[in-house]
């Protein structure tokens, strides 16, 4: 029973993770083909550090199969530089529609 | 614009000629150069016989400032047809300042009601469609430059 739950469990994550894996590699597609519609401005300074940001998260989405694989401090460093690069994106973004708003509205 | 009217180059328009410094497109900078100070507009429409609408030509010249028509840029009333103009000059303006990225302006300029106010609105929206999606320079260098071809319309009318 243990066993099948282990086994269960670890299709469960790995749907997850091919999940994310494919939703990022859509956000990928996405920001390189908007690209050539924001080709400077405020956006488009912006745009090519998120698109930086995603191209490192689609490498680090990459390897989450292989997790079970790695070393327990090697994957603790990988999750922490995620999150923390996580974090940075949800502030760009944020910051970038204030920026937004504030030029449609002044 | 009167057909009568004398048409003299500014120093701005002196200096185009001299120096080609605001790199006037070719159709313009050969209109500039029949501009003698003493003929009138007839006068140069007839010189430039083979050219493409040098009366338009005049008139985007006297609204960016390279020429002075009598009459016209201190006087008359800002007709449709002027306001038509002073909507090729705009565009121009966006051409030659956004280059391939020029498309949406464009677009919104030529939408734009047949008014200065109606057109100056545009020319505000499109100042922050730029700052935001090309250029944040280019962005003033093109409100600054639309600004002061539709005063020239404010002034006229």
């Amino acid at each position: 029973m243990n066993g099948l739950q282990s086994i269960y469990t670890l299709d469960i994550a790995q749907v997850f993770s091919f999940g994310a894996i494919l939703v990022m590699a859509y956000c990928l597609w996405l920001v390189v083909s908007l690209k050539a519609n924001v080709p400077g401005g405020i956006i488009g300074k912006r745009w090519n550090l998120l698109m930086g940001l995603v191209m490192v998260f689609t490498v680090g989405y990459l390897t989450t199969p292989f997790f079970s694989a790695l070393p327990e401090d090697v994957l603790r460093l990988i999750v922490g530089v995620i999150f923390l690069l996580g974090a940075l994106y949800v502030v760009l973004t944020v910051k970038l529609i204030y920026r937004v708003i504030q030029e449609l509205t002044e | 614009m009167n057909r009568g009217a004398v048409v003299r180059k500014t120093a701005l328009g002196e200096e185009e000629i001299q120096t080609r410094a605001h790199g006037l497109e070719r159709n313009l900078r050969y209109v500039l150069i029949l501009v003698d100070g003493s003929s009138n507009v007839d006068q140069i429409v007839a010189k430039g016989a083979g050219m493409p609408d040098v009366e338009g030509s005049l008139a985007r010249l006297a609204a960016e400032g390279y020429v002075d028509i009598e009459g016209y840029s201190s006087g008359a009333s800002a007709t449709t047809g002027d306001v038509t103009a002073m909507k090729v000059s705009l565009i121009a303006i966006a051409r030659e300042l956004l280059g391939a990225d020029a498309g949406k302006v464009i677009s919104k300029i030529e939408a734009a009601p047949d008014s200065r106010e109606g057109l100056l609105e545009v020319v505000s929206q499109c100042k922050k469609v730029v700052r935001l999606l090309i250029d944040e320079d280019k962005a003033e260098a093109l409100m600054t430059r639309c600004r002061a071809v539709l005063d020239g319309i404010s002034t006229a009318g």
